[in-house]
């Protein structure tokens, strides 16, 4: 099981570098919906970015499907077992 | 792995801490501190936060940011990229990579459109802020590369037509402003059917990608752009490694991003090299590096070279490597602790040795420390130091010359000298654009520099060595023959460069036929050979007043009288032309220093002029008397 304090620790510090937005909150609940720049070429960035991080490999479908940080996340504990 | 930039030395925990610890950039002046970082294997987040510092500082910065970075030793380029493809995850890697060159990038991408278009509607904008470098890059699938099966026809068709496509954007940009333009080569792909036949059956992807990149070649000299081999690259990396894979459809990318660091390389490499930034000089050591063994221990019987020894046989393919280098122009220098005689002894001696003590500029073998062979052999061949490339087995000398000269390339190499080829060839250190009669001649020129040196010392005074020289010196307006090697003197002259002012090939092209401009290329020759084109100046004219606009040489040649010959010269047309005053201004950089008093020297006066340390000089043409000059001039065609 992965952490859910530290996977929105880290997820937060990739949002605020990505989206160069320093003062960025996430909470499990965020999405592209109601995270302004998560645009589709952001969303790219964050997901090699998350994928370095948590050293996964996330697959095409799985990458057109997250756009959401529960999204992100339940991915990541899919890969992680 | 290739791709990882395995000849850049990992960070270590200390560098890690200072990249957390940075901050943001105070101004630009701090690029310095950042550049110092640059040169290590960073991981991809890390170059990225290092791009995004860059990118932060350079956009706060003030109007004309360029001259300050000029003035801190930096090169500023703004590159405009135009891709079928998504390009932007690529600016900030590309700027972080780009400061390992000496190059502070300003990066501007172009995604998804048709290039032709997006040109045509920003034709204003790019006629009145020109980038300084235009990089296109069109996927097989923009260029429609596409034919027949079996049809020879309808695939030359299809190359031709995806070649005169570039080739018209080329002229499009041509057009517009004067900026080098970038193209880059077609990669295979790992997605192609990779049988047999489809290595020769024309119309297969495989060979249209291979005929493509055969006739983009062509427009080289023909549109004056630079090819980026993008397909070497691939080729390099494997095309396994280099496939989008799943980045293709979800974000459009050409490559996979594991390999944008690898593209930033070669990228940066070749926008510092049109801004006179490439390497030229190969320092060897001697022991396990040229040769296997410590000849000081095991005498020149037990050195392993060549014969039947495995690890001889990889030295003389260290060996070979270095000669094939030096073909191209670059100069080889041996730096080696070790008693001189000994080491020099088995160089000349061993019977395997494929180097030859011709080959070598400068032997610098003694117990002192590498850091001081390498300073003074910049001293004594005129170059920078971020011009050398050091290679030693040894990981201890390695990091001592890394900590102590940031700017000299030190390629990080495994134990088992079989293994270095492939990482010294990956990180293509020599990259340069084309290969002049001059850079075949440069490792010549240097040996026969030596005899006129022993000339020098026996003459019984100046003016009688420089008139046993027997100099004569070559010069005419630009002209389409000399346009390439002028271009290559304008973009790789530092010290002897009054303005620095870097034009592009075809800027140099337009000069040709410019009116308003008198344009010199200087060759010099002497009794002990051809130095080839060796200085270009080029004036503005006006009615009373000539100014100098660009003034550079070739500091081999300095010392031998060759700047009064060139006044007398310039004062000759000017007054031919009916001007009364010519007009120099020094614009003072980290490399120039050498300059700062050439136009007190050759007898013009001071004038009071602005910007940042430049300095004004002014000649009254009825006051000035030709000096009489030991080398005889021969003029072609009057500017």
């Amino acid at each position: 099981m992965i952490d859910q304090t530290r996977f929105l620790d880290t997820l937060t510090e990739i949002f605020r570098q990505e989206l160069d937005n320093p003062k960025l909150e996430l909470v499990m609940t965020s999405s592209q919906a109601n995270i302004f720049d998560w645009d589709s070429l952001a969303h790219v960035r964050i997901i090699l970015a998350v994928e370095r991080a948590f050293q996964v490999q996330f697959d095409v479908a799985e990458i057109e499907g997250i756009d959401s940080v529960r999204g992100i996340y339940d991915v990541i504990a899919r890969h992680k077992g | 792995m290739l791709h990882e930039l395995s000849w850049l030395p990992q960070p270590t925990q200390t560098e890690r801490e200072g990249l957390k610890q940075f901050g943001d950039l105070e101004g630009l002046a701090d690029i310095a501190r950042l550049a110092a970082l640059s040169g290590r294997r960073w991981s991809d987040a890390e170059l990225a936060v290092i791009g995004r510092k860059l990118r932060k500082v350079i956009r706060g910065a003030a109007e004309g940011w360029q001259a300050d970075a000029k003035v801190l030793g930096f090169s500023p380029v703004s590159l405009l990229m135009l891709f079928s493809s998504t390009a932007s995850h690529m600016i900030e890697p590309l700027m972080a990579t780009a400061l390992r060159y000496g190059v502070v990038l300003d990066c501007r991408v172009v995604e998804y459109q048709e290039p032709e278009v997006w040109i045509a509607q920003n034709t204003n904008q790019l006629c009145q802020a020109p980038p300084d470098a235009f990089l296109l890059s069109l996927d097989r699938h923009a260029l429609r590369l596409h034919a027949q099966l079996n049809n020879a026809d309808d695939a030359n068709r299809s190359v031709d037509a995806a070649v005169n496509r570039i080739a018209g954007i080329c002229g499009q940009v041509a057009s517009i402003t004067n900026c080098p333009i970038i193209v880059e080569s077609l990669p295979r792909s790992a997605t192609d059917p990779q049988g047999g036949i489809d290595a020769w059956l024309p119309g297969s992807p495989r060979t249209l990608t291979a005929d493509f990149n055969h006739r983009l070649s062509t427009i080289r000299s023909t549109h004056s752009c630079s090819i980026l081999d993008v397909a070497g690259i691939a080729d390099l990396v494997g095309l396994d490694t280099w496939d989008a894979g799943r980045f293709r459809h979800t974000a459009k990318m050409a490559f996979s991003p594991v390999c944008v660091p690898l593209y930033a390389t070669r990228l940066a490499s070749l926008l510092a090299s049109q801004h006179g930034r490439s390497r030229r000089v190969l320092v060897l050591d001697l022991d396990n590096t040229v040769w296997g063994g410590v000849v000081g221990d095991d005498g020149v019987e037990g050195l392993l070279l060549g014969g039947n020894s495995a690890v001889g046989k990889a030295h003389i393919e260290i060996q070979q490597m270095a000669l094939a280098y030096r073909e191209r122009g670059v100069l080889l220098c041996v730096a080696s602790k070790n008693t001189r005689e000994t080491a020099l002894d088995a160089f000349r001696r061993h019977p395997e040795m494929i180097l030859k003590e011709s080959d070598i500029s400068l032997f610098e073998i003694n117990w002192e420390s590498k850091v001081g062979s390498i300073i003074a052999m910049a001293k004594a061949l005129n170059l920078g130091l971020d011009a050398f490339v050091f290679v030693d087995d040894n990981p201890m000398e390695r990091k001592q010359v890394r900590d102590a000269l940031p700017m000299v390339a030190v390629p990080e190499l495994p134990q088992d000298p079989s293994a270095w080829l492939p990482i010294i060839q990956a990180a293509a250190y020599f990259d340069q654009q084309s290969l002049s009669q001059e850079d075949l001649a440069r490792a010549e020129y240097y040996k026969t520099n030596t005899q006129r040196a022993e000339l020098q010392s026996s003459a019984k005074d100046e003016g009688a060595f420089l008139e046993s020289l027997q100099m004569v010196m070559n010069i005419t307006a630009f002209d389409p023959a000399g346009r390439k090697r002028i271009a290559q003197l304008v973009a790789k002259s530092n010290q002897f460069n009054l303005t620095t002012r870097r034009y592009s090939e075809s800027q140099i092209a337009d000069f040709e036929n410019d009116k308003s401009v008198a344009t010199f290329q200087i060759r010099l020759a002497d009794i002990f050979g051809d130095s080839g084109m060796i200085a270009v100046v080029i004036c503005r004219k006006g009615d009373a007043i000539w100014e100098i606009d660009t003034w550079l040489m070739s500091c081999r040649v300095l010392g031998r009288g060759v700047e009064r010959a060139t006044l007398n010269v310039l004062v000759s047309h000017a007054r031919a032309a009916g001007a009364v005053e010519l007009r120099g201004l020094y614009v003072p950089t980290p490399k120039n220093g050498i300059v700062v008093d050439h136009y007190e020297k050759l007898g013009f006066r001071k004038a009071p002029v602005g910007a940042a340390g430049e300095t004004m000089w002014t000649l009254t043409l009825e006051d000035f008397t030709p000096s009489p000059s030991p080398i005889k001039i021969l003029e072609g065609e009057a500017a």
